[in-house]
């Protein structure tokens, strides 16, 4: 069915961007809201085990690396990423935002692999160090934002 | 609102409609049809072929007959009804006789056909059903039948709709027949189009409508029941998943709805569901569909929440039908978020708990189909999704006994009790609530008094934290439910369980390292700490959180103080790991002495946490020992002086050059390799907790150390230095832990990494006499020295008392002491230089030991015993070797029967030796028979010898003759005492005593010989060479014996004769034994001797030896004895005689 999309501008695009390590530690989080911060942290970090579960039972296709929804709550939706390391990428989103469809998370996901990517080709970040690269985390912002 | 209502009116079961196909014609014949049609219908599924590409689906097909009412028709096309419409009319005949058919049949199915065409049906059908009879049926084909006119009359174009069939009940056997598959298959795919091109039409139809949405008067709620429509015919097909997909784009574009009026679209009909929410009941599955609720719908009067759960609802019952109950699940958490996202969206008044009662409602309807699954797969894909909902519903209830002040520890207002009663009566809907009623009452239950509701809570946190569990994800059961759950016990003081709660999550955010989450869960976690009185964890937490940059300052500083506090009050030793706490960053040993290797001082960097300065009352680290003494000399070498650790430079890789060489030895390629990669490579997801520290203190636990420490937050720069180091063994020793005492009885500790080591060499103290090169110590005289210690690691401290002594016969003092001793103390204190060492000028004497026979060389010990204050003491041993400056030789030289002793002095100094007169004395009792006289110039006082010079004396013995019968055995043994005095020739003041005593056996000349060479028979002239002549010897006993009145016994003497053979040839008897009988003192012995060369020959000597003759009788054999010096005196020797040469023939 086509239905019409109204145009509706959302300012923000994302409430949260992680990187967790191979190892589930955080190496790199950011959020709008810096108050939401700490809920925003237990959710992703349960999320992990929603992750692993995807990882395990094998039913996720291995050459997509885009999870999909992981978690939701009445105010979050955590969509997950996971590279062929195991580094693993969340991005939160405000529930209420059902204008960023499934592929504009994938987009945001894929911006995020390529600076994480280039982080890595930077020989004096040292892998599993956390994440202060400025190019790394305007891209963050920028998905957050939504000015990218 | 009531249930009066009897559902039977109101229930709308769309699994009771099969698609409608009327019949009209020959009803009687059809009844009999009828079931066997039904039958074969839907026997097998069909291929159901759409336009436009739509996915095929086997559709299986039931069908319902009705007679053909045309009022009804018309009533029904009219309708937006698709499922009580009939979807195919048939018109049935038996009729085989043409002429009926003519006068008729043609006008009944002509009036039929008229009803279609004038409602543009075209989904009809004709049969005609032939029934043979075989018996009458003529051979002969009739020219033409009724199904040829019929086909000719109404169905020219479509000749499929015109069917022929043998009528099979009466004709079992071609049941099967062909005719009346075709029949059947056509009738099938008839339906299937009618079906098709019904839906296209409707959907059409649909899409004109949603065109209008904009239209003001356009109802979101009308179109739902229109396409909903669509979705009951699919469902009545069996095609549950397109029926499915209606709801689903009815639902999304509902809520695209609800999302377009945030930003002011508003239309009417969405205005109607903003009006206050009064009934909160949720009704989740309902097995038929309430005819009033679609009206409901249809004029609007149904809340958001019932239009949401009448969506769900009708979703859920076709994935149920389709046998997912997964997803029902699944999707009901997406349901719940999205309906209680569209009422804040719209805005609805809702009042304070109600939303959060529907949500329990819906989760406990939905948990209650996820249980009642029966299939285990489908039951374990369930649990993945109840779980979710099990910890919505849990933070819901919360919410609830929050807001009715049921949760534990709290009081009810009226007020809130008011709001219960409010909650509980709008849960009481006038709707179908049968399969509600559980999960009404149960919540009911729960909000009616405060011990319920801690019960229902704790029993979904159970099942909610189990179901987690269950599916292994033990972060969110933990972390999510574990720590509401905190929260609840932290409510109803039950701080053990919250403890336990809080420590199992900070388990998991510790082993993923989230710091944030840990210094929130530690935050809690102190104050159960502090509750329950464990101030062990209470400490340990305390410091966690002061030293937790996610903290600020305030906290921090409040934590540590409260620690210090706890510290001081109570009364326990904590030691923990630096963790967090200390940072190390850097570590240096450094040895500035490069003999012993000590770590004089250990530089330490590392970075403190901790919120404000310390004042630390010690930091050390100790060692283990790596190698001990015995092997560590090969190893010491390998030990360096300085070894440093960073931490930044702890992830670089060992990366070296790798050469690769052809056989041939030729270069091949070169690159770079990781050292010791494997440890690089290695996995560590299994290693991701360290192993447990182990706290055990060793001997040498605070080895290296500094007292009173400031410790300022950041980066903190302490050198520690190695004490007491001298009760330590030689050997390698790494280091091992740091310990950092923060204040009394709080200990951190961390293990400092491998590899940094320093080799501890205890060296003992020496000592050593300081002579000038090529100079030696001289016994018998004063020497001077310097006697030097060297202080080792066990006497670096003051030494208080040094005790010196020595062998016997060596004595000293210091310089300027005069009295020589055996033994002295040196007290303290000492002027010890920098290089621990002392230097005492000393004076030795060593005696001059008894000259006769001695090595040249006397060797002396010096035993050096150091006493330090705190009673260590060390014995060390020096060897002197001192020469003798001068050795003395004595002689007894013989002339007849004269005696005379002669005394050789040999100087060895390097300096000269000053020697008074000499004598000589007969130590008694020889003085009393003896008499020496001197024979030595008396000119000079004193003699100088120098380096290598012998003087000698000369001394005559003369046996005094007086009382020779008295002093005649003692004579026979002379001891002689020769005694001078000597000295330095630079000191001739300090002169030392010099005796030498000397014996003198067996001196008396027994035996007098002369001896000579004469040729043969010719007296007097020269011996020739080659001509025999004669030796002749003497022998002439010792007169003396005479004087002294001793009577001659017979004695026997051997003789040799001795010549040199290249001169002599002894022609007779060389050796013989002559024999003194009795009184006869001297004897002759001639032999003959022949001269072999010419010139001054010496005569042949003899040896003499006293002979014993052989005594059978006593059984004694005959032996030899020598003499001893000056009883024989050779009066010839060295007497030469002069032999001619041969007489040649020439002289002759």
């Amino acid at each position: 069915m086509h239905l019409q999309i109204l145009q509706v501008y959302f300012s923000d695009m994302a409430l949260c961007v992680a990187v967790v390590s191979k190892e589930n530690a955080p190496k790199y989080v950011t959020s709008l809201n810096p108050e939401d911060e700490l809920q925003i942290q237990y959710e992703i970090h349960s999320s992990i085990d929603f992750v692993e579960e995807k990882l395990k039972t094998g039913k996720k296709d291995m050459r997509d690396l885009y999870l999909g929804l992981l978690y939701s709550t009445e105010d979050h939706k955590i969509y997950g990423y996971v590279t062929n390391t195991k580094v693993k990428f969340f991005v939160v989103i405000d529930s209420s935002n059902l204008l960023l469809r499934d592929n504009e998370i994938r987009f945001m996901f894929r911006k995020l692999h390529t600076a994480y990517t280039d982080l890595m080709c930077n020989p004096f970040y040292i892998p599993g160090d956390y994440i202060t690269s400025e190019n790394f985390n305007k891209v963050a912002r920028g998905i957050l934002t939504g000015n990218s | 609102m009531t249930t009066a209502n009897p559902i039977g009116d109101d229930a709308l079961r769309i699994s009771d409609h099969k698609p409608l196909i009327t019949y009209a014609g020959d009803k009687e014949l059809f009844e009999n049809l009828k079931l066997v049609l039904s039958q074969s219908l839907s026997q097998e599924p069909i291929e159901w072929r759409r336009q436009y590409g739509r996915p095929m689906k086997m559709v299986t097909l039931s069908t319902d007959f009705v007679p053909f009412n045309k009022d009804a028709v018309a009533e029904q096309i009219g309708s937006r009804n698709l499922v009580g419409r009939p979807i195919m009319h048939t018109f049935w005949t038996q009729c085989l006789d043409v002429e009926v058919y003519k006068s008729l049949l043609r006008d009944e199915i002509d009036k039929w056909m008229n009803e279609m065409n004038k409602h543009n049906i075209i989904d009809w059908v004709i049969v005609v059903v032939e029934t043979y009879d075989l018996r009458k049926h003529s051979k002969l084909l009739p020219r033409t039948t009724v199904f040829d006119k019929i086909k000719s009359d109404f169905a020219e174009k479509k000749a499929d709709r015109c069917l022929s069939v043998i009528n099979p009940p009466k004709s079992e056997v071609r049941c099967g027949s062909s005719a009346w598959r075709a029949l059947i298959t056509n009738v099938r795919l008839l339906i299937l189009s009618a079906f098709d091109r019904l839906f296209l039409k409707y959907e059409d139809n649909i899409r004109n409508y949603r065109e209008q949405r904009n239209d003001p008067s356009w109802s979101f709620c009308k179109y739902f029941l229109y396409q909903e429509e669509l979705a009951f015919a699919l469902e009545m097909l069996g095609i549950h998943d397109e029926a499915l997909v209606q709801y689903d784009e009815l639902d999304a574009m509902f809520t695209q709805f609800i999302l377009n009026s945030q930003v002011g679209n508003v239309p009417q009909w969405l205005t109607e569901f903003q009006v206050v929410l009064e009934w909160w009941s949720a009704v989740l599955f309902m097995k038929n569909i309430s005819r009033k609720q679609r009206e409901a719908i249809k004029i609007r009067k149904l809340s958001l929440l019932e239009f949401r759960c009448y969506l769900f609802s009708r979703q859920a019952s076709l994935l149920m039908a389709a046998s997912k109950p997964w997803i029902v699940a699944e999707r009901a958490l997406i349901f719940l978020h999205q309906a209680v996202s569209d009422l804040k969206t719209l805005e609805i008044e809702c009042p304070q708990g109600s939303v959060a009662c529907w949500v329990l409602q819906c989760c406990a309807q939905v948990l209650v189909i996820c249980q009642s699954v029966k299939k285990p797969e489908h039951l374990e894909e369930c649990s993945h999704h109840t779980a979710p909902l099990l910890y919505y519903s849990l933070k819901k209830l919360y919410e609830l006994g929050d807001l009715c002040g049921l949760l534990p520890g709290s009081v009810q207002t009226s007020e809130q009790l008011h709001t219960v009663q409010v909650l509980c009566g709008g849960m009481q809907s006038g709707h179908d609530l049968t399969t509600a009623t559980e999960s009404v009452a149960t919540l009911k239950t729960a909000l009616s008094s405060s011990e319920t509701f801690s019960k229902h809570y704790l029993d979904i946190a159970e099942l909610a934290i189990s179901t987690y569990k269950h599916n292994k994800l033990m972060r969110c059961a933990h972390s999510l439910v574990g720590l509401e759950l905190a929260k609840f016990y932290t409510l109803s003081g039950d701080t053990t369980k919250r403890t336990m709660f809080l420590v199992k999550a900070l388990k998991l955010f510790e082993q993923d390292n989230w710091k944030l989450l840990i210094v929130q869960t530690n935050l809690e976690l102190v104050k159960c700490f502090k509750k329950i009185g464990n101030v062990d964890q209470f400490v340990k937490t305390c410091l966690q959180l002061a030293s937790s940059a996610e903290c600020n300052l305030k906290v921090r500083q409040d934590h540590f103080d409260q620690m210090s506090r706890m510290i001081q009050d109570s009364n326990i030793e904590c030691i923990y790991p630096t963790d967090n706490v200390i940072v190390l960053a850097q570590i240096d040993v450094k040895c500035n002495n490069e003999e012993s290797n000590y770590p004089s001082t250990v530089s330490l960097k590392f970075k403190s946490n901790l919120p404000k300065t310390v004042l630390c009352p010690k930091i050390a680290i100790s060692v283990v020992i790596g190698s001990a003494l015995k092997k560590m000399k090969s190893k010491l070498s390998l030990v360096k002086s300085t070894y440093s650790y960073d931490i930044n430079k702890g992830n670089i890789l060992p990366m070296t050059y790798n050469h690769n060489y052809q056989q041939d030895g030729h270069f091949a390629s070169t690159g770079i390799t990781c050292l010791n990669q494997k440890s690089y490579l290695r996995r560590q997801d299994s290693q991701r907790r360290k192993p447990s520290m182990n706290y055990n203190k060793n001997d040498y636990h605070d080895i290296i150390s500094a007292n009173n420490v400031n410790i300022q937050p950041g980066m903190n720069s302490i050198d520690l230095t190695l004490n007491n180091s001298n009760n330590i063994e030689s050997g390698i020793y790494f280091l091992d832990k740091l310990s950092v005492i923060l204040q009394p009885r709080l200990e951190l500790m961390t293990s400092i990494p491998f590899g940094l080591m320093f080799a501890l060499k205890n060296i003992n103290s020496t000592a050593q006499l300081v002579l000038p090169v090529n100079k030696c110590l001289f016994a018998g005289i004063e020497e001077m020295s310097t006697l030097s210690l060297q202080f080792g690691t066990k006497l670096k401290k003051i030494v208080e008392k040094i005790r010196l002594h020595s062998t016997p016969g060596l004595t000293f003092c210091l310089e300027d002491r005069t009295e020589f001793c055996s033994e002295m103390y040196v007290k303290s204190p000492l002027s010890m230089n920098s290089s621990h060492s002392v230097s005492l000028p000393i004076k030795f004497f060593a005696q001059l030991p008894p000259l006769k026979d001695h090595p040249r060389i006397v060797q002396h010990k010096l035993w050096i015993k150091c006493e330090t204050s705190s009673g260590d003491e060390e014995m060390i041993c020096v060897s002197i070797d001192f020469n003798l400056p001068l050795t003395v030789t004595h002689r007894l030289h013989t002339c007849h029967y004269r005696k005379f002793v002669g005394i050789n002095i040999a100087c060895h100094t390097d300096w000269s030796l000053a020697l008074m007169i000499p004598e000589i004395i007969g130590v008694s009792p020889t003085n009393s028979v003896v008499e020496l006289t001197s024979l030595n110039p008396t000119c000079d006082p004193l003699t100088c010898l120098k380096n290598g010079e012998t003087i000698g004396y000369l001394w005559e013995i003369n046996l005094s003759s007086t009382d020779i019968k008295t002093v005649g055995p003692l004579a026979e043994s002379l001891k002689l005492n020769f005694q001078t005095k000597y000295s330095s020739a630079e000191k001739p003041n300090c002169t030392q005593d010099l005796n030498f005593e000397f014996t003198i056996n067996n001196y008396k000349t027994l035996l007098l010989i002369e001896s000579g060479v004469e040729m043969a028979g010719k007296s007097g002239e020269f011996c020739r060479m080659n001509t025999v002549c004669t030796y002749t010897a003497n022998f002439k006993r010792s007169e003396h014996s005479e004087q002294l009145n001793i009577p001659q016994s017979e004695i026997s003497f051997k003789y040799e004769i001795v010549a040199d053979k290249t001169m002599w040839a002894v022609c007779g008897r060389g050796s013989d034994v002559i024999t003194f009988p009795p009184n006869s003192i001297s004897q002759t012995v001639s032999v003959e001797v022949m001269p072999l060369m010419s010139g001054f020959l010496p005569i042949p000597t003899l040896n003499v030896f006293r002979y014993f003759p052989s005594n059978s009788r006593q059984n004694i054999e005959s032996k030899l004895e020598q003499f001893s010096t000056g009883q024989v005196y050779d009066a010839s020797k060295g007497v030469q005689t002069h032999v001619l040469p041969r007489i040649t023939a020439d002289t002759s």
